[in-house]
């Protein structure tokens, strides 16, 4: 038995003990627990090859397994933070006032309004570089937006889903672009241009495909089925916690060598106590903390059982294993494979893919003379397209459940999505095939 | 079985699998290497003797001065910029328990970013530890991550902001030695480090900063020397002589990108009166394409997957079934450094380093690397240090 | 107060956050009554947990 047997074996083991957990009724996230488990174990006691191999001690066994829950803690933090944020926002009622505001003032202007939606749903994405965190800051506020528009309910969690991705892609922070330029030893520099041009087409795509056309909002019916504000609501109030959000960031963008380094999550809970402050009423910050972990809990605990996965396939080969079989595709095959392979692996390995895949991708594509500028960026804004997928479906499940989507999830809100996702994933794989090309126009 | 036994059935092995998993990241990051500096150390200051930036924190490294008789030059050296690179901390080391200086100045830090040493990077189920068999038993080192641990430069910016060029990097790397040159005082952590760094590169008058490294041979920037501008000369000949006389896989030389900042070839020089050089070698345990992971691999760096990618030649650097061992990756740095000096002594003889007790190339391939270490229990203890 | 200062304190936050949200896990955790829920809480404690004492 060789090396490529051991890791081919561990890999049937994860796989076999996954199926094995969905069919024992376990939630997805403990079924992928298992898998990993199982691969653990799997690694320990199957031939290794040839070749000398070190002792692994159980103790040692047990610390990879701690040591991969970690390794998207930082994310998790955020998470819970900007979800915090906004459900505090939306107990106070500050949610409530800015939809039936909007409803008021744009009810007859349907593309000023879809613009006005993209903006907001772009930013949190945009400068996060989480399309999880655009869709729980912001996602049931524009969702109750579309609903008032009379946009259906498919589209309403399609469009949340696809914005929330497109928002992920755009620049300036694009977590896959910069994990995978981290590990290529690359600057994140001139990613911008490309970035901004794939993401900001594929949002106004979607949104006019999604929610284009429908019938004229009646104000008075859209308003009655609208939450009541609690009294004392104005702009002013709306807009301060966002005011504080935009203020920390930017303030630590502007001047980055005299402000602290405040961090994401800080920023939010900053901005959760500023929403503490201007509500009208006082607001249960433990029950909001209690009731945001638990929507949170499949979220959090599939990127904490994803991280141990991974750990386990990197220990046993798998990673490489998978890595070997990308990179070593022609290039032609890659062409019209990666459109296909890359949201597929996002939605099994989230984040991760990005070293995962896009190191070796990128090594591949500057020595065969692409443009790896463009062709990364092309890969990520296909990437956070499979945050709808299966096993994790991280984005997906969070629209979901934002808007109270009780539809069928794979032939009512992905169906919807197809077409615009298809239209995303040509329009960056020709940016990949033409990189070099498109990076002499835009400067990439 | 009722809920509350399950529960508490659940929180048994939780809590089993945190105490065990906590007990050796504590192992790891409380262990001490020690360190037997050479007969002829001057003197060992700390980082924050240069500045006060430093002062307190983990990464106020041990600085091993060696003064020679006659004055020269100075050289810098710096290991363990990357602790997940073991070469770069181990030739440093070399440095420091076998130097003789004949003439000129060594100072020398094994490692840098010592926050980096006492954890490893998370999803990349590195060893904790690595060793290396002497003639007087087995010694061990910590293996760690690329970049500063979250429990000392916590939390990371949404985009790391690079001082003083403004260029954006990803966040991570405000935590990466090699992405926050030249420093800054009241920055985070490495910034601050990188920043005392250069405090004692311009105050000791340094001629030549080497900064050793590793890296995965599907990287662009492999077998090679980065230099400033300033070392044009000097690393092109260095490099011709080492491929043509001493090493089997040739090395390169290539300029330090004016463009890309924040890296030691770029900023020390700029910011500096000093040359500075960076150094790679081929370690396949950086591969994300690597087959198992283990400490075998880190040693032996040898790898059946990194092997297939190499007929598929999609690898910057030649690997065979004898891989790239540890004892060749450290003896091409010693070699390296070596030749370097040679060739800037004949180049800028006023700045003249000549230094005797470092094993050459085939000494080290041919007696492995544990003849080189000295047994911290029976030397003299004034010469005993803990990094 | 000195960018030193403000950088120590802004890492003591995070810990505060960090407890903050272990705590509503923890509470969480206690009145669950669905097992898979139940493992799951633990299996993300456990990296707060260690965080909190600086092991990780």
């Amino acid at each position: 038995m060789t090396m490529f047997h051991h890791s081919l074996f561990v890999l049937i083991f994860i796989v076999a003990a996954f199926a094995a957990g969905k069919k024992l009724s376990l939630n997805t996230e403990n079924s992928m627990l298992l898998s990993a488990v199982t691969g653990l174990v799997a690694h320990i006691f199957l031939p290794k090859g040839v070749d000398p191999r070190s002792v692994l001690p159980f103790a040692e066994a047990i610390r990879h397994l701690v040591e991969g829950a970690f390794t998207y803690f930082d994310v998790c933090l955020i998470f819970m933070t900007a979800t915090f944020f906004m459900a505090l926002y939306k107990e106070a009622g500050g949610v409530a006032f800015i939809v039936r505001r909007i409803v008021i003032n744009f009810h007859n202007r349907r593309s000023v309004c879809l613009l006005l939606l993209v903006l907001v749903m772009m930013i949190p994405g945009a400068i996060t570089g989480s399309g999880a965190t655009t869709v729980l800051t912001v996602g049931s506020l524009v969702g109750s937006v579309l609903l008032a528009m009379d946009v259906p309910a498919n589209k309403r969690v399609a469009l949340i889903f696809l914005l929330a991705a497109m928002s992920a892609a755009c620049p300036p922070i694009n977590l896959w672009a910069m994990m995978a330029a981290a590990g290529a030893n690359m600057p994140y520099v001139g990613f911008a241009r490309p970035l901004g041009l794939l993401s900001v087409t594929g949002a106004l795509f979607a949104a006019f495909w999604l929610a284009g056309k429908g019938k004229p909002v009646d104000m008075h019916k859209a308003l009655s089925t609208l939450p009541e504000v609690p009294e004392g609501w104005n702009w002013r109030r709306a807009g301060a916690p966002f005011l504080v959000l935009a203020a920390l960031v930017l303030a630590g963008r502007a001047f980055p060598y005299s402000f602290p380094v405040l961090g994401l999550p800080l920023i939010f809970m900053i901005s959760a106590l500023a929403v503490f402050v201007i509500s009208p009423s006082r607001l249960p910050l433990f029950r909001v903390a209690q009731h945001t972990v638990k929507i949170l809990l499949g979220l959090v605990s599939i990127m904490v059982v994803v991280g141990v996965l991974i750990q386990v396939m990197t220990l046993s080969g798998v990673r490489g294993l998978l890595s070997l079989a990308v990179v070593t595709l022609p290039l032609s095959v890659l062409f019209f494979t990666l459109w296909m392979i890359l949201p597929i692996s996002e939605g099994m390995l989230q984040y991760a893919v990005a070293p995962l895949f896009g190191v070796p991708l990128i090594m591949l594509f500057n020595m065969k003379g692409l443009d790896p500028v463009v062709s990364l960026a092309a890969w990520s804004v296909m990437w956070p397209l499979g945050d709808c997928l299966p096993p994790t479906a991280v984005v997906g499940r969070a629209a979901v459940m934002e808007l109270d989507f009780e539809g069928d999830y794979y032939r009512g809100f992905v169906k919807t999505a197809l077409p615009v996702m298809a239209f995303i994933l040509l329009l960056s794989t020709l940016f990949m095939v033409y990189s070099k090309e498109i990076s002499q126009v835009i400067g990439g | 079985m009722n809920i509350r036994t399950a529960k508490l059935i659940i929180l048994l092995f939780a809590g089993s699998c945190a105490a065990i998993a906590g007990s050796l990241f504590k192992e790891h990051m409380e262990y001490k290497e020690a360190v037997v500096a050479s007969p002829f150390l001057s003197e060992v200051r700390k980082l924050s003797d240069y500045s006060d930036a430093v002062k307190g924190s983990v990464n106020d490294a041990n600085v091993y001065i060696f003064n020679g008789p006659t004055p020269g030059g100075t050289v810098v050296l710096l290991g363990g910029t990357h602790p997940e690179e073991p070469v770069a901390n181990l030739s440093a080391q070399i440095f420091t328990e076998n130097v003789h200086p004949v003439q000129g100045r060594v100072i020398v830090i094994n490692r840098i970013n010592t926050s980096a040493s006492m954890a490893t990077r998370m999803g990349e189920a590195y060893p904790r530890f690595y060793h290396i068999s002497t003639p007087w038993g087995v010694k061990k080192w910590r293996y760690g991550d690329r970049l500063a641990t979250p429990l000392h430069s916590w939390p990371d910016p949404e985009v790391y902001v690079h001082y003083p060029s403004g260029q954006n990097l990803a966040y991570m790397d405000v935590r990466n030695a090699n992405r926050t040159w030249p420093g800054r005082h009241d920055g985070l952590l490495c910034e601050r480090t990188n920043y005392a760094l250069m405090e004692l590169i311009r105050k000791e008058k340094a001629d030549i900063v080497m900064d050793f490294h590793e890296a995965e041979l599907e990287y662009a920037v492999e077998n090679t020397i980065v230099v400033h501008e300033k070392g044009q000369s000097v690393a092109a000949m260095a490099s011709m002589m080492l491929t043509s006389q001493t090493f089997d896989v040739p090395i390169g030389m290539e300029f330090s990108p004016k463009a890309l900042h924040g890296l030691s070839h770029r900023e020390v020089g700029d910011h500096s009166d000093a040359v500075s050089y960076l150094v790679e070698v081929a370690e396949p345990m950086l591969d994300r394409i690597r087959g198992i992971t283990d400490e075998e691999l880190l040693m032996s760096g040898k790898d059946r997957f990194v092997m297939k990618a190499g007929e598929y030649k999609l690898l910057y650097s030649p690997i065979d079934e004898s891989g790239w061992p540890v004892e060749k990756r450290t003896a091409r740095h010693v070699a390296t450094l070596m030749t370097i000096l040679q060739v800037n002594n004949m180049l800028a003889p006023e700045k003249t380093i000549i230094l005797e007790g470092i094993p050459d190339y085939r000494e080290i391939t041919e007696n492995g690397l544990g003849a080189f270490f000295q047994n911290p229990d029976e030397a003299p203890q004034e010469r005993v240090f803990y990094d | 107060m000195d960018m030193l200062t403000i950088n120590s304190v802004v890492m003591i936050l995070y810990y505060f956050i960090t407890t903050f949200f272990l705590l509503a896990m923890v509470r969480n955790f206690i009145v669950t009554r669905d097992v898979q829920e139940a493992l799951l809480y633990a299996v993300v404690m456990i990296p707060f947990v260690l965080r909190l004492l600086r092991l990780k």
